[in-house]
């Protein structure tokens, strides 16, 4: 009898420890669970609610979404000024700058602090964040994370003729908006349009749509190309996907109509000129009005007020010269820019001085 | 030691033999391991320095608890000693884990309380191998003026995000051609980072576009060009390629048309040929995705397992099944996004001219049936 008691207290013990130390592997209400992610690379980088990072990884073909806990408000961020932040990157990485690629940048919407993903030059990513004008390693190991695989869903099983998965070579863009990640991408070999958008928390869901769409002489030509980046915004009360392609034009395409296996034509709005490629796309508001800036290669950021892209109706439909379709003026101050990003209404930029220097530097929406 | 230890194995006295052996591995074991404690070691993982080990005798009287706080590891003749990212743990040595892998060729220097207290070497690559462009695809003399991409294949792989500065177009009078290539960043690799793809501007391929009709096209029909790849872009490991590669090309007419796939002849296997069947299209087509875009199908719609091999410089195809053909009807089944060297695809021309060309078609890949009427 004794020993009944005995065997009982010590059953009892064993689940009232077990109680005490079994934590589910589901952390949180967007299904984590805790580990390291196997992040190959980071090619695009958004924020999404509660301090969530979006993680696009090329090289696995992959989104990560990563708790950052970083998710308290910062009402006030303070300007943030570090000049050659490339050459701070690298001595941080231990190496020279020259080793180093600066891929993507974003700001947390709640603490403003600013994320930069790097890249060295064997293909290792890394995230760094800045805090106080220094630079820090965001942790990678023990996080809360989910992860969904980029399927190609117009394939009968998700595998090419030599049975290897399919994957897109590249992601070029990623954004977080209305409970969706949405995602363009660039192959490495076919030159087509992909564009994905992925219910988070993360399901099994994804849809893919072919985008098409007209161009120069307008209703004359017809194509696909690449997104180069692309941001998400309201016109005339309507969710629009604005996309920016490799071939310069500016393309809208209502967002409800993207869907799995959807074949859309945009509406483009603009063409931002010669020689020129579009780096990264953001919407501020200037003087009580909503403007979208564009960062380009071979020139100034753009700037394009939302008031003329609702008024300009149609598509281009005459042959014109220089730049065509909906006005933007540039914005001469700000050359070179490689990253941006918006901070609450204030502009985040990583950008090239004529003298070679790469520079990080804030600037507020009275200053552009 | 080593004049006691033979003394006493020639004495055959087992105690004393076991005893002072087991006395010699323990000085050798000290001595070994003094030896070990002084030294730096960089951990090396998949020939990259993925950390370095310090001795604790780097930091005597210490307490452990302490020097992460004041330890930092700098670049060699970084003015403002920026500590490296990384992390630190402490197990029988501390390990310096930093958050990229040290870079070959560097010197580093370990500071405590900013005080120089060490300093270590990577050393650079063995450069025994060198790495090299193994070939250009499209591998033709002629490109079309309205070619859209070029893959440069490496023996290596290779470093990443700079290629801009190596790939160079020349005219025939040596003169160099300037934003011919679409500069995107990340470039597009493939996945081992030994295949690079470059895109001429298709903004200034495409007809009418602004870049098109500002700047022209990259690419003038009669004219003769040189891409020079440098001798200066480096391998993952940094080593150089040992010399310039150079592709001398004229541009020839502009192609609008998809391929089409009735265009197509096939050679059906007999004895002679190894059970190959061959397929020989009308024009040369994307090198990768020609390897990987086709199929053969049984009239069950069941896949024949075999390997394809692309030959006649991207003409041609060869498909070698694993099993011999038996007799029966089959198809090759080829995925609509083949496209030819000025990026027309089976479905749809790169920019379709809405007024002269048919509609684009959406079907997911074309067919080409044939028969096997005898058993091999």
């Amino acid at each position: 009898m004794k020993n009944n008691y005995w065997y009982s207290a010590i059953v009892l013990a064993g689940i009232v420890l077990l109680a005490a130390t079994y934590k589910p592997a589901v952390t949180s209400p967007y299904s984590f669970t805790k580990g390291t992610p196997a992040i190959k690379s980071i090619s695009a980088l958004s924020f999404g609610k509660d301090g969530i990072l979006f993680i696009g990884d090329s090289k696995s073909a992959s989104v990560f979404a990563v708790d950052t806990k970083d998710a308290k408000n910062n009402a006030a961020p303070a300007a943030v000024t570090i000049d050659n932040i490339d050459q701070k990157i690298a001595a941080a990485l231990g190496t020279q700058k020259e080793n180093i690629s600066i891929m993507d940048m974003a700001v947390n919407p709640l603490s403003k602090k600013i994320y930069i993903a790097v890249q060295y030059t064997d293909g290792t990513p890394a995230l760094l964040s800045i805090e106080n004008n220094e630079l820090k390693a965001v942790p990678m190991k023990d996080v809360a994370f989910s992860s969904i695989v980029l399927n190609d869903v117009n394939a009968e099983d998700a595998k090419d003729a030599r049975g290897r998965p399919l994957r897109i070579s590249t992601i070029s863009d990623i954004e977080f908006a209305n409970g969706k990640v949405f995602l363009s991408g660039l192959s490495n070999k076919e030159f087509s349009s992909t564009f994905r958008s992925i219910p988070f928390p993360f399901t099994t869901s994804q849809d893919q749509a072919s985008l098409e769409i007209y161009h120069a002489s307008h209703g004359r030509y017809e194509t696909t190309s690449p997104i180069r980046t692309f941001t998400t915004g309201k016109i005339h009360g309507k969710d629009y996907l604005i996309a920016s392609y490799t071939c310069t034009p500016l393309v809208l395409f209502p967002l409800d109509e993207l869907k799995a296996g959807a074949h859309v034509k945009g509406r483009t709005v603009a063409e931002m000129g010669a020689g020129n490629s579009p780096i990264d796309m953001t919407t501020l508001t200037k003087n009580g009005e909503t403007v979208l800036l564009m960062a380009n290669t071979a020139r100034a950021v753009s700037e394009i007020n939302y008031k003329t892209i609702e008024a300009f109706e149609g598509t281009l439909t005459e042959k014109v010269s220089g730049t065509a379709g909906t006005d933007f003026k540039l914005l001469p101050a700000y050359t070179g820019v490689m990253q941006m990003d918006k901070m609450d209404n204030r502009l985040v930029m990583i950008r090239k001085k004529a003298n070679g220097d790469i520079d990080l530097l804030t600037v507020d929406d009275t200053n552009l | 030691m080593i004049p006691i230890y033979k003394t006493l194995f020639l004495s055959s006295t087992r105690s004393w033999k076991f005893h002072h052996l087991a006395f010699f591995i323990l000085v050798l074991f000290c001595s070994c391991s003094n030896k070990q404690d002084t030294r730096i070691e960089i951990i090396w993982i998949n020939n990259k320095a993925m950390a370095v080990s310090l001795p604790k005798t780097l930091f005597k009287k210490i307490q452990p608890d302490t020097i992460s706080s004041y330890l930092k590891i700098c670049l060699l003749n970084d003015k403002d000693l920026t500590a490296i990212l990384g992390v630190l743990q402490l197990k029988d040595k501390y390990i310096f884990e930093p958050l990229l892998p040290f870079s070959r060729g560097s010197h580093y220097i370990i500071y405590y309380k900013n005080k120089q207290t060490a300093e270590f070497d990577v050393p650079a690559a063995d450069i025994k191998n060198f790495p090299e462009v193994i070939t250009c695809f499209p591998q033709q003399d002629t490109l079309p003026e309205n070619v859209l991409k070029l893959y440069l294949a490496f023996s290596h792989p290779m470093s990443e995000g700079q290629s801009a500065k190596y790939i160079t177009l020349l005219k025939r009078n040596g003169d160099t051609l300037n934003g011919e290539f679409l500069n995107l960043q990340p470039e597009l690799w493939n996945e081992d980072r030994t295949v690079l793809t470059v895109w001429f501007d298709p903004g200034r391929i495409k007809r009418y576009l602004q870049p098109n009709l500002k700047l022209g096209a990259p690419l003038k029909r009669l004219q003769h060009y040189r891409l020079v790849i440098s001798h200066e872009w480096k391998d993952v490991q940094g080593v150089p390629l040992q010399k310039d590669f150079n592709k001398s090309f004229v541009a020839g007419n502009r192609d609008n048309l998809s391929p089409d796939t009735d265009h197509w002849k096939l050679m059906l296997p007999i004895k002679n040929l190894k059970n190959a069947l061959i397929i020989h299209t009308d024009e040369p087509l994307d090198h990768y995705l020609f390897e990987e875009s086709l199929q053969i199908k049984d009239e069950h719609g069941v896949t024949i397992k075999g390997n394809f091999e692309i030959f006649n410089r991207d003409k041609s195809c060869r498909f070698i099944p694993r099993s011999k053909w038996k007799p029966g009807n089959y198809s090759i089944r080829i995925e609509s996004r083949l496209e030819d060297l000025a990026g027309n695809n089976l479905n749809r021309p790169f920019d379709r001219d809405i007024v002269t060309t048919r509609e684009a078609l959406q079907v997911p890949w074309h067919e080409i049936k044939f028969k096997i009427a005898f058993s091999l």
